[in-house]
């Protein structure tokens, strides 16, 4: 069984509200995170989501990339 | 006349013997800080390093920071407080706290830097298990975080592959800036105060580690990635760390890879006394240190012994059926790896039928080892009132319990802990957990627990509770209808790889083997008293199939009972 290892963390709006995702570099997408309505306005507000400066990893929201790996 | 001097030291003065042996300050600056600096060949032999003294904890100054390019990366919103992913490291290099909201907001405030409050306010989260439920008994509720220590942490994602379906944890390529944030945070992990008492329940075995009483592992040490043996001995330490206090527990090493890796010089990954002879004498050095601490009135200490399968099965064997039989109050540890770990992978007792190692390869004329298994769990079952339990570290709650047991029982006992060997095993550095889980599920490693005070029959004492379906030969996943056998714990594990053809068939030898580890699960059985389905199932297919025949061939069904004499 591979280690799984984080590509990185992918917000989707949907016509159900905001989604959040963990993806792999296998391609593997798991369990959404679960977020909060100000996790989402944070980010909207041009910040890294609160719980990802510890790490860094990629954000990509709507399929564009909101954040670099390593980028604060 | 010339006296001749007595062979042996006189004992009188080992009360009055110069204390500190070693002078603790000065070799964790001069010894640890050359080692650290790369500085070791300047340093000058003296009387410490002659006495091959290390002092307790000096693992924690080790720094393995640069080892792995990847580091766990924790979500708060999917952690549920388990622990397991705590439990299962094997370099305590993940740690969990409980704080209460208000502490934890004066420590934020003392901080100034925003980004850094904001990543060591967002390490914490609600819980059920350590806020609602809390709170539900009208008490106040607590925020539950998991913190990665960069300096222990070798990379291996064991800590992933126990999150599991949580998702809470996943690896993380590190970065110069990342890792300098998980130092820091590690930092505030380290300034927060203990988790409150009232969070630790002693009835919940899985929360010991919140208790700093039961982190007698500090890491550091020299294992291989994902070790399981390693994981087996911080359970071991922490359970009886937790009970009794680490003032109360002393541990005796045979020689072997657990030797090699917590004393490499000058790297001690424990904070209480341990001592290392040979590799085969374990049991026989821990009667002697039992002696003289039942003489000093030091009845109560716990004292441990560790070794793997080559000391315990094979070359100490007797030392270990000695101890035994003597009686006295020894725990033993055995870190069954099932081969020779430390040497190189020879075949051990304990190696499975057909598994291939160094002395037992695989080849034209040999496949893997010819004989059966060594079970000491049986054999020690065979010595008179021996607490025996066989284990594993995935098995969290039947380990601890049964390091619990073994702590109480009043004479000697013996833990079993299958112990994962990545590079011996061919499994990957994250897999020791799951391994060990398939081993149990597989009839390859039964869990079992035998307690004298259970009663006198063994049937009373002996318990398989912990395998899956314990009344059939095999385990069936309900779900899927896949059925565990020996073979599909042989198939996931590269030490068996030899034995599969490119279609994936099994060999003979394997299929033998698999046989051979049904007959220990059937005696197994048998000696807990333990109906097996499939023989029940077999018999009276056997009866039905005797009857239906007589009733073809015209006999008379057989009467099944002696007629009454007159």
């Amino acid at each position: 069984m591979l280690r799984k290892i984080i590509d990185h963390i992918e917000y989707q709006q949907t016509d159900d509200g905001w989604t959040a995702r963990k993806v792999h570099d296998d391609g593997q997408s798991i369990m959404e995170h679960k977020i909060t309505d100000e996790e989402i306005e944070s980010i909207e507000a041009g910040n890294r989501p609160a719980w990802t400066i510890l790490g860094l990893p990629k954000i990509v929201v709507n399929q564009e990339v909101f954040k670099e790996n390593g980028e604060l | 006349m010339k006296e001749i001097p007595s062979a042996a030291p006189s004992t009188d003065n080992l009360d009055t013997l110069a204390l500190p042996l070693v002078d603790i300050d000065q070799f964790n600056t001069k010894v640890i800080g050359a080692y650290n600096d790369g500085l070791d060949d300047d340093l000058e032999a003296d009387l410490d390093t002659a006495r091959s003294i290390i002092p307790a904890g000096t693992g924690a100054y080790r720094d393995f920071s640069y080892i792995a390019p990847e580091i766990p990366f924790y979500d708060p919103a999917n952690c549920v407080g388990c622990m397991e992913c705590v439990i299962e490291c094997p370099d305590t290099a993940i740690l969990g706290k409980v704080v209460e909201k208000d502490t934890l907001e004066q420590e934020l405030d003392s901080i100034s830097d925003p980004v850094e409050k904001a990543i060591f306010e967002s390490r914490f989260d609600e819980t059920q298990k350590y806020t609602s439920i809390y709170e539900k008994k009208g008490e106040e509720g607590g925020l539950f975080g998991i913190f990665i220590d960069p300096t222990k942490c070798k990379g291996c994602a064991e800590c992933v592959e126990a999150c599991g379906d949580h998702q809470a944890l996943s690896m993380i390529p590190k970065t110069e800036t990342s890792l300098d944030q998980f130092h820091r945070t590690w930092n505030f992990y380290n300034k927060l105060p203990d988790t409150p008492k009232r969070f630790i329940s002693e009835r919940l075995l899985t929360d010991m580690m919140l208790e700093p009483k039961s982190l007698l592992y500090v890491g550091g040490a020299g294992s291989c990635m994902g070790c399981g043996e390693a994981t087996a001995l911080r359970m071991m330490v922490a359970a009886t760390g937790f009970f009794h206090g680490a003032e109360n527990m002393g541990m005796i090493a045979s020689t072997g890879c657990n030797t090699v890796y917590t004393s490499t010089y000058p790297y001690n990954p424990y904070v209480i006394p341990w001592a290392n002879s040979l590799f085969e004498n374990g049991p026989t050095f821990a009667m002697g240190v039992r002696s003289r601490w039942d003489q000093k009135g030091w009845q109560d200490k716990k004292l441990w012994v560790v070794g793997g399968d080559g000391a315990m099965l094979d070359i100490g064997f007797q030392a270990l059926s000695r101890m035994m039989m003597s009686g006295q109050n020894v725990k033993v540890l055995v870190l069954d790896t099932q081969v020779y770990s430390n040497t190189g992978g020879q075949a051990s007792t304990a190696s499975f039928m057909a598994q291939r190692s160094d002395m037992a390869d695989f080849g034209r004329e040999l496949k893997g080892k010819r004989e059966g298994r060594k079970e000491l769990a049986q054999i020690c079952v065979m010595h008179p009132n021996v607490y025996v339990a066989q284990t594993t570290c995935a098995h969290f709650n039947h380990f601890y319990k049964a390091v619990k047991e073994a702590n109480e029982y009043d004479g000697p006992a013996v833990i079993i802990a299958y112990s994962t060997c990545q590079p011996e095993h061919g499994v990957a550095d994250n897999m020791a957990m799951h391994q060990a889980k398939l081993a149990v599920e597989s009839r390859a490693f039964p869990l079992l627990v035998h307690d004298p005070r259970k009663g006198n029959t063994i049937k009373e004492r002996l318990d398989l509770k912990g395998n899956p379906s314990v009344g059939d030969d095999w385990y069936t996943i309900r779900k899927t209808g896949e059925t565990i056998d020996f073979i599909t714990f042989a198939r996931s594990e590269g030490r068996f790889s030899k034995h599969f053809d490119k279609e994936g068939n099994p060999s003979p030898e394997l299929l033998a083997s698999q046989q051979e580890r049904l007959a220990n699960w059937h005696m197994l059985q048998e000696l807990a008293g333990q109906e097996n389905s499939s023989a029940k199932a077999k018999s009276e297919e056997s009866v039905k199939a005797k009857s239906a025949e007589a009733k073809t061939n015209g006999e008379k069904p057989k009467r099944r009972f002696k007629k009454p004499e007159r």
